[in-house]
Order: C-alpha cells, then sequence, then structure tokens
C-alpha cells in the first residue's frame, strides 16, 4: 500500500491509532467519524484537523474520504469481494503530491 | 486474541487423526484460482454468515489462512469473538504446504512457491459466494471504456471487479471514474494520506480489497 507498512495497516484494522504522528491521527479519527451514521464531526476534530491542514487540503480529504464511503457502501450491495489488490509485503511506490 | 500459527505447526494439525477444517479467507476468485489443499472457502466478512452453516460440527476446530488484508486474522477474530470455534492464522507464504497437497495441477504463482492447485472439492461453496451480479467482459466494452480498463489492468495487473459490474450502466461507470480521476489529479495531499483515510474508511465500511 502507499508508503504504508503491514504493521501499520493492521493497526488501522484495529484501531490503533497511537503509533501514527497526530496530523495522521486526525485523518484516521476523520475516516471514522464520517464512516459513522449519523455521520458527524466534532468541533473538536475540525480543530484539530485546522491544526495540521488547510481549508483547501481538507477539502481534498474530505472529498476522499466520501469517495471512499460510496466505493465501500456501493461495493457492499453486490457483496463484492476483495480483488486481491493487498497482500502482506507487496509494496507500491509512494506516488509525492504535486 | 488471534494466535498466528506457523506452517510446521499447520501441516502437523492437518495431519493429526483429530481433524481442523483449513479454512481459506481469500476473496472467491484467487481462491479458485489457488489455495491450500483440502480448504474451504469463507471470505473474512462473510465468516458470521456462512461458518455455522459450512462448519457444522463444532468438535472442528478451524485455522484460517490468507494474507489478503491480513484476512486470515479478520476471520479468525470473527470465528472466536462468535464463540464459533477456536481460531488461529497464518498467511500464505508461511503456509507453503507443498508435500502434504493433493494430486491436482502444479501452481504457478510465484509468492506461493510449490503450492500445488487443488481442483475444489468444495466448488460449490465458492459459488454460493459469489458477488451477486456478474460483470462485464472489460474486452466487449465501448473502445473508451476499454482504455479505462486497460489503464487499470496496467497500474494493478487484474480488471476490478466494482468495475465489471459498474459498465453494465454506462452512466454510472462515468460518473464513478471521472469523480475518482479528478481526485486524483494533482492533488496538493500526500498519497499516503489518502491511503491512510481510504484504508479506516474501508475497515470500517466492511469492505475487503
Amino acid at each position: 500500500m502507499y508508503g504504508i507498512s503491514d504493521d501499520e495497516i493492521a493497526a488501522i484494522r484495529d484501531g490503533r491509532f497511537e503509533g501514527f504522528q497526530p496530523p495522521e491521527v486526525a485523518l484516521l479519527r476523520m475516516a471514522d467519524a464520517l464512516a459513522d451514521t449519523p455521520s458527524n464531526v466534532s468541533d473538536d476534530l475540525y480543530a484539530e484537523l485546522r491544526r495540521h491542514f488547510s481549508e483547501e487540503q481538507l477539502i481534498e480529504l474530505a472529498a476522499a474520504a466520501a469517495q471512499e464511503n460510496f466505493r465501500a457502501r456501493y461495493n457492499r450491495v453486490f457483496n463484492v469481494g476483495s480483488d486481491g489488490l493487498y497482500r502482506k509485503g507487496l509494496r507500491f511506490k509512494e506516488r509525492t503530491a504535486a | 486474541m488471534v494466535t498466528d500459527i506457523e506452517r510446521d505447526e499447520l501441516k502437523q494439525k492437518l495431519d493429526h487423526p483429530k481433524k481442523i477444517v483449513l479454512v481459506d479467507a481469500l476473496p472467491e476468485e484467487e481462491f479458485r484460482k489457488l489455495h491450500l489443499p483440502g480448504a474451504i472457502n469463507i471470505p473474512a466478512v462473510q465468516v458470521q454468515r456462512l461458518a455455522t452453516e459450512l462448519i457444522p460440527n463444532k468438535a472442528l476446530r478451524p485455522g484460517a489462512v490468507d494474507d489478503h488484508f491480513h484476512a486470515s486474522d479478520t476471520a479468525a477474530n470473527e470465528f472466536n469473538a462468535n464463540g464459533l470455534l477456536q481460531c488461529s492464522s497464518i498467511c500464505w507464504r508461511q503456509a507453503r504446504l507443498a508435500e502434504s497437497s493433493s494430486p491436482g495441477r502444479q501452481g504457478g504463482r510465484s509468492a506461493c512457491g510449490s503450492l500445488r492447485i487443488l481442483v475444489s472439492p468444495t466448488r460449490s461453496i465458492s459459488e454460493r459466494i459469489m458477488a451477486r451480479l456478474e460483470g462485464v467482459d472489460p474486452n466487449k466494452t465501448p473502445f473508451l471504456m476499454r482504455q479505462v480498463f486497460k489503464k487499470i489492468r496496467k497500474m494493478l495487473g487484474r480488471d476490478l471487479t466494482p468495475q465489471k459490474i459498474t459498465a453494465r450502466v454506462p452512466r454510472v461507470f462515468w460518473s464513478l471514474n471521472l469523480t475518482e480521476w479528478l481526485l486524483g489529479q494533482k492533488a496538493k495531499i500526500p498519497q499516503r494520506q489518502r491511503s491512510l483515510i481510504m484504508l479506516r474508511t474501508a475497515v470500517r465500511v466492511g469492505c475487503p480489497f
């Protein structure tokens, strides 16, 4: 996965965020908040996000989270399983931000 | 807490007269291509639904096998959390069991080395847990759509099931693909951060990949 180790992926799966940097923890918490129903990002979490990201960056990050919710939920309707994109030890070349 | 088991321990369990059930948590398509000899297929996300049906005898103890998104851990957790059976997990590469393989074609996937393909006696089980809709054949789609499939195949080495399904309604196919493409263009955030969000969201929604 893009620059994310197997151990980090396991931590994300288990909801163990303590090993991540503060900006990343804020993003993971945002992803959690958006996956909830009802979906609420608290004022505290938004303030934390703003400490680390510009408004424009947050627009992009929120869109990425919303898009993934769309895609993941869409797949559940049709009971789509894994296409095997991830395997332990598999590495993708990390793309840098433009 | 799920415990990992090593290859030798798994082999020992498989050879032991007190049988274990080898549950392969691979997605159905991957399972059809290759799996450990004698394994039955219960993808991690479907443990709750299928386990009691497919492993009715609780005296049997399952081990879960897979390395997709740590799916063996997920499957084993599900087994244990639901009090279905005690379960350990092991990943494919640790589980090379060439010497215990049943007769079948020789496997060809490099990651799995000398594993053999077992022509599955549990194919009917696999078929029951396929996606609910069949996707299109990418080679039979219109020219522009074929280019999208071609690009993704080049990037990921395979056609993606959701895209093949979505392609049945071109308007939906294009809206999803164009949105994704535009969001990825000149993004001012590192790919790692986008990936963290995607991974956590997929975990929370229960969408395997």
